[in-house]
């Protein structure tokens, strides 16, 4: 009995004794959707905020705020000094760095800072953007109100359905540190009064040292990402599909439209001492369109097209292995199949940079179309 | 009982009826004509009217002439009379009111109809939809007959006891005798004997007065007005206990998820009964967390506000002058007077106050930037969900919760509330009702008891008893045969 005032005692007095925690009313913060990273010279640093606007009465939805500091949580209190309310980072969702930022001094030091923050949520979408950040944040563009929350959807929405390979700063960060692959990001980039998604940058340890189009992410995402139904868009010669064209054909290539039901990409270190990989990707997919008219009556036609798709895929994702070779960069993780292949193997990022260019890598796509269409 | 015959002698027979009828405080044995007729029936069931005017005085005109059982009957002015043999047959009809008349000598029972229809009100807090209409009534008699008649069981048994030396209150126990547990009968029978009080005058007092722990919030004994819910609970072995005056029955013991339970459940059909029981439970446990949650998120974690939600949060919040906390307080204090100056008012006024409440608190709050319309709709929806719970006073004890809750979510975000869970979890498993723990089949888990307990499921799976307060009589049916479905031509 005695105890058991004495414990209800010690837990009043501790709940009133305790002072208060440091609250976050919601109103009152300012809520950092978007960051923005460009070189500021003298290895200064410009941060731009993007922030919520909360009050109704404004013209805009959102306030952007930059500064020059040496550091980028300096820039935040710089920036903070200007402001009605505290600026808090928990709302984060997409961070931007300038790509002449990522070519020269690398984003590793910027990302980790983000992910030490425990506010900061680790699924936040890290991006590179064609030339300054502060100016891509500070445009008004027509049709969003609200620039941080549009470039989440719509990073988000390409990657949850479509062909950007997924860059969290969790996976952002992982690849960094990882030995044997590589991080990739997508490219934002301002045209005219519009924004989008332009391309996706290469990397080799966390410098961008190269770019390649949105419409590679397909193949990178196939090796790196969960199978998730996404679609693709090829265009390819017309000579081998003549047979089945109906009409003659009006251009030089006739695209084909595919929808996937799952794509699974498959690498295999044939022969380490040389290193041989053998790179497979199965695509089963229903085709959405063909730009030529062409007779899927006929029982085979639809076999033909997917020979045709997988030897135009085939090269197109030689050309991409080819390239990433040339930069160095491994964003699809073959030194990982290296290390958990070849026993002390002792690698590290460099060594394996310089193995990289060395290697034979023999890609293979096999498409498989399973539909064309609700009339058969 | 087999088919055994009848005795012939009025005093062996008399003894059969007492043997067979366990702690029946009112089986009522008048004998006639010097010894030679006897008269046997079970009080609460007979209608004394017609007992006295059409079966009583015929007999007693009779006055001593030795006649034959025929002729007994030609001189009854009813019109359901039945002879038999048969011992069990006497019973069964004992039981459902008829009386019995006893011809010393003759091993034959003359069986005479002469049941009482037993009053009942309307059900006025827990109501059902499908199922009785019916509620017990401030007679205990009566209400003791109400339960004779849905479970007109030999083994049923009821006790008799007075309790408080000024009100001198006529309580009766009642319970299956081979279903109920030995040991939860002791307990529940010491703690009315060892009972010292001047007076009790209801029943949802006296329960007060035994239970285990009379400092928490929650009560560990059930009220309800329904019959047919306390013959569902007599069926798992629970004790009922009735108080003249109260028409509120006391049922014991009891787990928290009784508290959940309604007559409903058992009325409809067993997935939609599942479905509606689990979406009750649901509520009920988020009701007392959705205002707090809330709060803390709006005080604390703004980082865990979803991004779609973020702009209609911050514009209804923009004008509200308090901090959250005071906000969810003023609100929830509120509704909560709206609540008590409904219940306090008569109905034809209390209509009125749901208009004064929707346009007070829906419309003139927003407008004047008191509150913001997202939390309205929280503190709507959780007093919505408390309200779905079947037991007025669990409901309550819900709505009460609410208070320390969002306090400890103001205080400390997140962290109070898991530190408010966590106490109220602790309370949970402490408590025992008769000593059984309140928090079963959860805790101590016994996932083969969940079916009977907490589930609601088809025939077959609740086939065996619980354990929880288990009697002798473990099974209610075989399993195995509600299986089989045989066609009509096997």
């Amino acid at each position: 009995m005695k105890s058991r005032h004495f414990l209800s005692l010690t837990l009043a007095l501790s709940l009133l004794t305790t002072g208060c925690m440091r609250t976050n009313i919601l109103e009152q913060t300012g809520l950092i959707v978007m960051v923005g990273y460009d070189e500021a010279g003298d290895g200064k640093i410009r941060g731009t905020s993007l922030l919520y606007q909360v009050d109704p009465h404004a013209k805009e939805k959102t306030q952007v705020i930059a500064s020059v500091a040496s550091s980028s949580k300096g820039s935040r209190d710089v920036n903070n000094l200007g402001m009605a309310k505290k600026m808090v980072s928990g709302q984060l969702r997409v961070a931007l760095y300038s790509d002449e930022l990522a070519r020269k001094s690398g984003m590793l030091e910027l990302a980790d800072t983000l992910s030490r923050d425990a506010n900061v949520g680790r699924m936040l979408y890290v991006a590179v953007c064609k030339g300054k950040a502060m100016d891509l944040m500070s445009f008004r563009y027509p049709e969003t109100a609200n620039l941080g929350t549009f470039l989440y959807q719509d990073i988000k929405q390409n990657t949850h359905e479509g062909i950007i390979p997924s860059s969290t700063l969790h996976e952002f960060i992982r690849d960094s540190y990882e030995h044997g692959r590589d991080p990739v990001v997508p490219i934002i980039e301002k045209q005219e009064k519009k924004i989008t998604i332009s391309g996706i940058a290469l990397f080799q340890d966390d410098r961008m040292v190269g770019e390649t189009p949105a419409h590679n992410g397909f193949y990178i995402k196939a090796f790196r990402d969960s199978s998730r139904p996404s679609y693709l868009e090829v265009k390819m010669k017309n000579a081998p599909l003549r047979p089945l064209f109906r009409t003659t054909p009006k251009k030089e290539e006739t695209t084909v439209v595919f929808a996937t039901l799952n794509q699974k990409g498959e690498i295999k270190l044939t022969d380490p001492a040389n290193l041989k990989f053998q790179i497979s990707l199965h695509v089963r997919a229903e085709m959405l369109e063909i730009s030529e008219q062409v007779d899927l009556s006929k029982p085979d036609t639809e076999a033909k097209i997917a020979d045709a798709l997988s030897q135009q895929m085939t090269q197109e994702l030689q050309q991409l292995l080819t390239h990433l070779q040339t930069l160095k960069s491994d964003p699809i993780g073959l030194g990982e199949i290296y290390r958990s292949t070849v026993r002390h193997s002792n690698l590290n990022r460099d060594k394996w940079h310089t193995m990289l260019a060395k290697a034979h890598l023999t890609p293979k796509v096999d498409v498989t179309l399973v539909r064309s269409g609700v009339v058969e | 009982m087999t088919n055994q015959p009848l005795p012939a002698s009025l005093k062996a027979a008399v003894t059969f009826v007492q043997d067979s009828m366990p702690v029946t405080a009112d089986l009522v044995v008048r004998t006639l004509h010097g010894h030679s007729l006897g008269v046997l029936f079970v009080n609460s069931l007979v209608d004394s009217d017609t007992l006295q005017r059409a079966i009583l005085a015929p007999l007693q005109r009779l006055a001593g002439r030795s006649n034959t059982l025929p002729e007994l009957m030609e001189l009854l002015p009813l019109g359901n009379l039945l002879l038999t043999r048969n011992a069990s047959e006497v019973l069964d009809y004992l039981l459902r009111g008829w009386v019995y008349l006893h011809l010393h000598g003759h091993a034959q029972a003359l069986l005479v109809q002469a049941d009482i229809t037993p009053e009942k009100s309307d059900p006025q807090r827990e109501y059902a939809v499908i199922g009785q209409q019916a509620a017990f009534t401030e007679n205990l008699d009566n209400n003791v007959t109400l339960i004779r008649k849905l479970l007109p069981d030999t083994s049923l048994c009821h006790e008799s006891l007075t309790i408080g030396t000024r009100s001198k209150t006529r309580v009766g126990m009642m319970y299956i005798g081979d279903v109920a547990n030995e040991q939860n009968l002791n307990t529940l029978r010491q703690r009315l004997q060892e009972l010292e009080i001047d007076s009790v005058i209801s029943s949802s007092v006296l329960s007060q007065l035994i239970d285990d722990n009379s400092t928490s919030v929650f009560a560990q004994m059930l009220l309800t007005e329904r019959p047919d819910f306390v013959a569902y609970a007599m069926n798992e072995g629970k004790i009922v206990l009735l108080l003249d005056g109260s028409s509120l029955a006391v049922l014991a013991p009891c787990t928290l998820w009784d508290f959940m339970k309604t007559a409903e459940d058992y009325n409809t059909r067993w997935n939609l009964g599942m479905f509606i029981r689990g979406l009750r439970i649901l509520a009920m446990l988020s009701s007392t967390q959705i205002t707090a949650l809330y709060v803390a998120a709006l005080t604390f974690h703004y980082q865990v506000i979803p991004v779609n939600l973020l702009d209609s949060l911050i514009e209804s919040r923009l004008r509200v002058p308090f901090p959250p906390l005071y906000e969810a307080l003023l609100l929830e204090f509120i509704i909560e007077l709206l609540r008590e100056a409904g219940a306090r008012l008569p109905s034809k006024v209390g209509q009125t106050m749901g208009i004064v409440g929707g346009i007070v608190i829906g419309e003139a709050a927003v407008q004047a930037g008191f509150t913001s319309n997202i939390l309205i709709m929280l503190v709507a929806l959780g007093a919505l969900a408390s309200f779905t719970s079947p037991n007025y006073i669990f409901g309550m004890v819900i709505r009460v919760l609410r208070f320390p809750m969002i306090i400890l979510a103001g205080w400390f975000g997140a962290l109070g509330i898991a530190l408010g869970g966590a106490f109220l979890l602790l309370h949970l498993l402490r408590m025992s009702s008769l000593g059984h723990p309140y928090l079963w089949p959860m805790y101590p888990l016994r996932l083969r008891n969940w079916r009977e307990a907490l589930l609601r499921m088809r025939a077959p799976a609740y086939a065996n008893r619980s354990d929880y307060a288990q009697g002798a009589d473990k099974s209610r049916f075989s399993a195995a045969k509600a299986k089989q479905k045989r066609d009509i031509d096997e």
